[in-house]
């Protein structure tokens, strides 16, 4: 049904587990993610040039250290990446000065492993266009070529081309066929859905090795700006409203769902509480202060629910306003980028106190909450 | 039974793998390709022919599948929850 991938379209990610205090990782960490790309030279990322980084995050009680390269850049030769990647764990751990100093004091290595994963499928018109069906099956995910070229992820568009999958099969199993022209509908719905278009199909992440191979900093700033900044705006909010849009018109209260999935997620976070099967019992405080905290954002969700609900029932602002505006948000916001940008930084700066007051407001609420008000039914 | 190894800590291998990686004679022709990307030291070039040392360490990354440019390497997963597991993600 597909052919094998070329190397240079898969990365191997070579991955540290180094066990730290939970307390150590928020403080150094800040509940984000880091990243890091060097000179090929320098050695620091990616190991042999290109496209590929370094990424630390917060896992549970540790953080995940994962340094990946693809099996060849460009078509030019296997690297070796056995050296490469131990020269190259050794100059992070031992040159980077936030590693070092910050890092390096109070992490202990629990694990490395590493996995094969299929980050530049997509770039590929000739396999974007090979088929994730054929008769009584279909393809989802990294199997279906899904990764997202420029996040480094998979995990959305596997959610997304699961949901799919699952709707075809239904129909198909109700028509009595499963044939190959039947699921061709899979293919079709794939290829319409603006998320995993757009996530396929982005060249930032990979337009690094442009910018590293010619050691041009002002190339590596915009591809990063473009990548992850503010420049992301220009390419990802139609596809992002288009999204929103069809999911709100299914269930007009999943906006508030989300809210109370990533505040749960934020709790489980704060309280250590992962696992499904051993989970630890977050204990529920008597407050009355917090109750009332409760209540107030109970009702702002259905505040919010209410919106969505009579946007909704006023079909003619969706179709005559919504719509089209979602539909030309990216040429916006390429006009207005240039003069949002400065406010939004000065804005960021002026509002910087006052937005982290409020976010550690929000921490201790989320910390002290009755979980149940977090869950979705 | 499970076995575990100091350079690659938290992991740990199930055996009763069997063959989940051959490689083809006829085909090889001994680039050394799989040899550059196993990160667990699994092949080796003898008589420029790739040999397969042990798969003790493999992680199931297909990475050399992936490099073989003549087609010489057969890979599928370790079949029945044997090969390499880790609690670590
Ligand atoms: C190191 C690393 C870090 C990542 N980090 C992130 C991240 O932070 N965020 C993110 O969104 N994505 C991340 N990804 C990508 C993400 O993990 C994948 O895109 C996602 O898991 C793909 O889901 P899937 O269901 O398509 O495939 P998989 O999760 O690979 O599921 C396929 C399943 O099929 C099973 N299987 C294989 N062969 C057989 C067989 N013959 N019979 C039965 N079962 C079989 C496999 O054991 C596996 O469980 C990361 C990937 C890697 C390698
Ligand atoms: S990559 Fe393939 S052809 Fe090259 S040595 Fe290994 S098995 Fe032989
Ligand atoms: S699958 Fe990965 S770890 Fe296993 S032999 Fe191949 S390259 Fe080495």
């Amino acid at each position: 049904m597909r052919e094998k991938y070329p190397p240079e379209t898969i990365s191997l990610a070579d991955t540290y587990d180094y066990i730290m205090r939970k307390e150590d990782i928020d403080k150094i960490f800040g509940y984000s993610v880091k990243m890091c790309w060097g000179w090929d030279e320098q050695k620091i990322s990616p190991p042999l040039g290109y496209g590929n980084g370094l990424m630390v995050w917060p896992y549970r009680s540790s953080i995940h250290f994962m340094q990946d390269q693809c099996l060849r850049t460009d078509k030019k030769s296997v690297p070796n990446l056995g050296k490469l990647f131990d020269e190259y764990h050794h100059n992070i751990t031992s040159k980077l000065l936030w590693w070092k100093d910050l890092v390096a004091p109070r992490a202990k290595l629990r694990a490395r492993m590493w996995e094969g994963f299929e980050i530049y499928v997509g770039l590929n018109k000739k396999l974007r266009k090979m088929p994730n069906h054929t008769d009584g099956m279909i393809l989802i995910g990294d199997a279906a070529g899904l990764e997202s070229t420029e996040l480094c992820d998979g995990v959305p568009a596997a959610w997304y081309s699961a949901e799919i999958a699952a709707q075809v099969a239904i129909e198909a199993i109700k028509a009595n066929d499963v044939s190959k022209a039947f699921l061709k509908k899979y293919d079709d719905k794939v290829k319409a859905h603006s998320i995993i278009q757009w996530s396929i199909k982005g060249r930032n992440r990979y337009n690094l090795r442009i910018a590293q191979q010619e050691h041009d900093i002002k190339k590596l700033k915009k591809y990063i700006h473009q990548g992850w900044g503010l420049g992301s705006l220009t390419h990802f909010t139609t596809p992002f409203m288009k999204l929103l849009l069809a999911y709100v018109k299914e269930d007009p209260t999943i906006i508030t769902k989300w809210i109370k999935m990533y505040f749960r997620y934020y709790q489980n976070w704060l309280h250590e509480s992962y696992d499904y099967v051993k989970k630890k019992v977050i204990k529920v405080t008597a407050s009355k202060r917090v109750r009332k905290k409760e209540r107030k954002f109970l009702s702002t969700l259905r505040f919010i629910d209410l919106i969505m609900k009579s946007m909704l029932r006023i079909r003619r602002v969706l179709k005559i306003i919504i719509i089209p505006l979602s539909n030309s948000l990216n040429t916006l916001m390429r006009k207005s980028l240039p003069i949002i940008e400065p406010i939004n930084s000065a804005i960021i700066k002026l509002l910087n106190p006052i937005s982290n007051k409020l976010s550690n407001k929000m921490i201790k609420f989320v910390d002290k909450a009755n979980p149940s008000i977090f869950y979705v039914y | 039974m499970v076995k575990t190894f100091k350079d690659f800590p938290g992991v740990q291998w199930v055996e009763g793998a069997g063959e989940f990686i051959k490689i083809n004679d006829e085909k090889c022709i001994g680039c050394g390709n799989c040899v550059k990307v196993c990160l667990a030291g699994c092949f080796e070039i003898m008589e420029k022919k790739a040999k397969i040392k042990s798969l003790e360490k493999c992680m199931e990354c297909a990475a050399c599948w992936y490099v073989c440019q003549e087609e010489a390497i057969f890979f599928s997963w370790p079949p029945g929850g044997t090969g390499y597991k880790s609690d670590w993600g």
